[in-house]
């Protein structure tokens, strides 16, 4: 009853003061500019103009850490954009308040730029019966390795196993002060999603998951045996001290001068690796694995407010963006790879070999994306957070661990 | 007649000079802060399309959340930590700085320690995350210096991070009480201070039997909103740890926007609001009688 | 022989002052040094590329300066925007509140009458909710009135911040004042404006300063509101601007770093040459007692 009065009144003050919902006027709200600051979205606007004068699109640009807030806080007031970037882990938590469009009746549309089945599957998958999102762009979660620490501690070649992968880290911690093996972000500060970004990849690749449909299944055997290693490894030297405290942004920057022998991250971190330090030994591989070749995908996704005036326009944006020769743009400027997979060609074209292996992970490795099912997914990976930091303090075990994640979570989502 | 007119006016004089304020807080802040109060009795805002009306129950669910009570237990020590740390560097500057020095140099220290507070908090967080970092400069200097002989994860340590983050709020805070203290001392006459050092005061004594006294009312004002606000304190402590590791640093309002824009339970979070303007409102009466009784 | 010894004291309490001073200079420049040390390693960062930000030992000196950071935001027109945004805000809103909180103050410190306690209170209680819950009801008014999207919105908005403080500590710094000050005017013939405007606020003259420093760095940090009520590029502030280049993947620091100081420069010179007007306003406001 709040809310209704709330966007009633909010919204007969749009209407009457302000020309937002103008007919032919969208608004993009996105963070993806923010990202890419040579101005690439400001060109793909005007170019769409060009091609579709009846409407106009206006960039809305936020900070990544802001844009699920903004998103939240702009619907409740009535003044949402029509065009959302999201974030896959959002997807479940938006469909409760309510934000976003089924997908469904305009992905089955024939005058499409795009066929539906071309597109990056993750971001599809229906939840309560319906589709919410499309991939602009997708980023395998991949290990990048420091060669030359690789080369110091006395190995050839990157780890391809997690046996491998704790001799290297212990190998390379114990070279000299300052250099460690791997660095874990178990950090309580925002977004405080280092779980996400490390556990679940090794966790996929040890054919692990912590969903079972839309209900939290953190407490089992895989899990488990996915959190001993990491206590392991920390216990034997193998992680960068000060887990608890490190974020993913100092994480990467550790690596990329050349503290730490790998970091587990997104694809898309190799450019600012190389073209930050160019005399990185650098090069990419497949999280490692027990011979399960599952990566985590995650990727910037488009979806429509439910609550847009201008439903019609807002799909001819979005459907612009999937066509396959502004979507290999899209993604050659984020230094991705395509959400529309007709665009591969284009992208690979003159692509690096770093790019190159994503494509073969991309390919050949079977995409997982859970996140996306859970209800209070932001919430949930603070509680891995916390209980991780706990565990690698010694406070409790990997099996505690998991139960104590399982009962917060539960919780959490009633 | 004439004598009647002038007493109305005269008794109206108040309310015409306390008028734009009160108009301009009143028509942008009692619709949000009767909201919130709103909010709080219903189950669930903004998510729920149609909330339900549950009365005093998210006011039981807190109260009987040990969460609640830790967070509370932290803003308590956050509080006043940081207040004192405030109010004993922010005054001692003030005082060392306002000494008999060169007018130059004067300016130039007043200036530079006015620093910490003329940035943004995200740069502040984030550049006290470097100084603190287990590789970071602090912990170089104090392995260089002998004091410490492991690097200390200041922030990641659940027994050394609410100090870490007293010492950030104190950093940023004390030029605040700082500059309102400098600017107080300024109006103190100096005549008071002459007829002090004829009796034979010293530093001390004067501090104590003029400084103080004359500033009473400067300080105390400083103390009340600095207090008010550090029990809300919110952009720092969120950036700077998260209410980590663990919730060893969760305080209420990390707490309030934990419960908002991370659960999605605004209802809860409007609660949690409600007791921070509560405890707020119960000392600002005690702050105001006092006064009333000083005057 | 009584010459001499007059004399004799006055060299030794000159060379006590003396060493006083000294004293004073080290214990400032100590502190001071300890206190900006880490706005020394802020401008370090500025003037790294990253990797050496990140490299060890950590080091306050660069090996060799990179302007990049610099150069990246001083060619952007952008961060021009930013900062005048900023500048005009934080301006405006320090004009506004120090008239109006002066005003309020006046009656509160030179007046008891019906209702003052409700009305102190009510000014206090407008600070003690935490803004993040305002935020979307505040929102939803600014929208009403609307403001949105606009540096007016922004105004208003810190101008609500500001003024409780603005009160509560004119009144304090008014309340300092003897009220003889006042009656000995309203002898003369002023009316209660004038007496403010002529007796009061000369002397209150280092408060008054104090206050605008404080409503214009409270406008010149504010982030959330910043960025909720606004949307247009044209419309954003230097926090805003900062924070977005915490992205997803990966921090600026040199750029981020390089826009803090360069926002904070004039900041900093306009507070160097309003101290010395406090400075010289000392004088002046050290009237008869």
């Amino acid at each position: 009853m709040i809310k209704t009065r709330m966007t009633a009144f909010a919204l007969a003050a749009a209407t009457a003061l302000t020309p937002l919902a103008a007919q032919g006027e969208i608004e993009w709200l996105q963070w993806f500019a923010a990202e890419n600051t040579d101005g690439f979205y400001d060109e793909l606007v005007a170019d769409f103009e060009a091609k579709h004068p009846d409407i106009t699109v206006k960039l809305v640009t936020q900070p990544f850490g802001k844009v699920r807030e903004s998103i939240v806080t702009d619907s409740a007031i009535g003044v949402g954009s029509d065009v959302l970037g999201l974030n896959m882990p959002w997807t479940k938590e938006f469909l409760d308040i309510g934000i976003l469009e089924p997908l469904d009746d305009y992905l089955a549309r024939d005058d499409n730029s795009f066929a539906t089945g071309d597109l990056v599957e993750a971001p599809l998958g229906k939840i309560d019966g319906h589709t919410w999102m499309v991939p602009l762009n997708a980023f395998p979660f991949v290990m990048h390795v420091n060669m030359g620490l690789v080369r110091e501690a006395g190995f050839d070649a990157p780890p391809a196993t997690w046996a491998e992968l704790s001799a290297q880290t212990s190998a390379i911690s114990a070279l000299q002060d300052g250099t460690s093996g791997i660095g874990m972000p178990f950090s309580s500060q925002p977004p405080s999603n280092g779980p996400i970004l490390t556990f679940l990849p090794l966790l996929y690749a040890n054919g692990g998951r912590i969903m079972d449909g839309t209900t939290p299944n953190f407490d089992n055997p895989k899990v488990v045996e996915t959190l001993q290693y990491l206590k392991d490894m920390n216990d034997a030297g193998g992680m960068a001290p000060g887990a608890a405290s490190r974020t993913g942004g100092v994480d990467l920057e550790e690596f990329i001068a050349g503290r730490t022998g790998f970091l587990i991250s997104p694809g898309v971190h190799s450019s600012s690796i190389t073209s930050r330090n160019p005399e990185l030994d650098y090069t990419l591989v497949r999280v490692p694995s027990n011979g399960e070749n599952a990566y985590r995908v995650h990727g910037w996704e488009i979806g429509i407010s439910a609550d847009s005036a201008n439903k019609e326009d807002a799909w001819t944006f979005v459907n612009y963006l999937l066509s396959p020769e502004v979507n290999a743009r899209a993604a050659k400027a984020a230094n991705a790879l395509p959400g529309n997979l007709k665009a591969l060609d284009a992208v690979r074209e003159g692509a690096d070999e770093t790019l190159i292996k994503q494509m073969d992970i991309l390919s050949g490795d079977t995409p997982v994306e859970e996140m996306r099912q859970s209800p209070k997914a932001v919430g949930s990976w603070s509680v891995m957070t916390e209980e991780i930091q706990a565990m690698l303090r010694g406070d409790q075990t990997p099996a505690e661990t998991a139960t104590a994640v399982q009962a917060r979570w539960i919780e959490l989502a009633k | 007649m004439t004598s009647t007119i002038r007493q109305m006016t005269t008794k109206g004089t108040p309310y015409f000079f306390l008028l734009p304020g009160l108009v301009i807080l009143g028509a942008l802040l009692s619709v949000p802060l009767y909201k919130v109060v709103e909010y709080s009795l219903y189950d669930n805002v903004i998510v729920e399309r149609n909330p339900t009306y549950v009365g005093l129950a998210n006011y039981q669910t807190l109260l009987t959340d040990p969460g609640y009570w830790s967070a509370g237990l932290n803003t308590l020590l956050f509080t006043v930590g940081s207040v004192l740390g405030h109010m004993v560097v922010g005054i001692g500057l003030a005082l060392l700085v306002n000494a008999d020095i060169a007018p130059r140099a004067r300016t130039f220290f007043r200036s530079m320690l006015v620093l910490p507070w003329i940035f943004t908090a995200v740069v502040v967080a984030l550049n006290w995350q470097l100084l603190l970092n287990p590789f970071g400069l602090i912990n170089y200097i104090l392995q260089w210096m002998g004091l410490t002989t492991e690097p200390l994860d200041w922030l990641g340590d659940p027994n050394l991070a609410m100090w870490s983050l007293l010492l950030i709020s104190t950093w940023r805070g004390y030029p605040f009480i700082m500059v309102s203290f400098l600017s107080g001392l300024q109006t103190v006459p100096r005549e008071l201070y002459e007829a002090a050092e004829i009796d034979g005061a010293g530093f001390w004594s004067k501090f104590w039997h003029v400084t103080l006294p004359q500033l009473k009312p400067v300080i105390y004002g400083v103390a009340l909103l600095d207090l008010i606000w550090t029990f809300q304190l919110f952009p720092l402590v969120w950036l700077s740890t998260g209410g980590g590791p663990g919730r060893a640093t969760e305080v209420l309002s990390t707490l309030t926007f934990r419960l908002a824009f991370v659960d999605f339970q605004f209802s809860q979070a409007a609660t949690v609001a409600v007791s921070i303007l509560i405890i707020s409102a119960a000392f600002t009466l005690l702050y105001l009688r006092n006064e009333a009784r000083r005057l | 022989m009584a010459d001499v010894a007059t004399q004799g004291r006055t060299i030794n309490e000159d060379r006590q002052r003396r060493w006083r001073q000294a004293g004073i200079y080290i214990a400032l420049t100590v502190v001071t040094f300890i206190m900006v040390f880490p706005i020394l390693w802020m401008i370090s960062v500025s003037l790294k590329p990253t990797t050496e930000t990140f490299s060890l030992p950590p080091r306050l000196l660069p090996d060799s300066f990179h302007w990049g950071g610099y150069a990246k935001v001083l060619t952007d027109p952008k961060f021009r925007t930013f900062l005048i945004n900023s500048y005009v805000v934080g301006l405006a809103v320090t004009a506004l509140s120090l008239v109006i909180g002066t005003l309020a103050a006046f009656g509160f410190s030179r007046y008891r009458f019906f209702g003052d306690r409700v009305a102190k209170l009510f000014v206090i209680t407008t600070q003690m909710v935490p803004t993040i819950t305002l935020l979307i009801p505040y929102f939803g008014v600014i929208v009403f009135l609307g403001l949105y999207d606009t540096l007016w919105g922004l105004i208003l908005t810190y101008l609500t911040f500001a003024l409780p403080y603005s009160i509560v500590m004119m009144n304090g710094y008014l309340d300092t004042i003897p009220k003889d000050f006042d009656e000995a005017a309203t002898i003369d013939g002023c009316t209660p404006l004038g007496v403010l405007v002529r007796v009061l606020l000369p002397v209150a003259l280092p408060g008054i300063i104090s206050t605008a420093v404080y409503t214009f760095l409270l406008a010149w940090n504010e982030f959330l509101f910043a960025l909720a009520l606004t949307r247009s590029m044209d419309m954003r502030t230097v926090p805003v601007g900062i924070s977005m280049m915490v992205g997803e993947f990966g921090l600026k620091w040199d750029k981020m770093m390089a826009f803090s100081v360069i926002g904070s420069l004039p900041v900093l010179i306009l507070f160097m040459l309003v101290q010395r007007f406090v400075v010289g306003g000392l004088s002046a406001g050290g009237v008869k007692g």
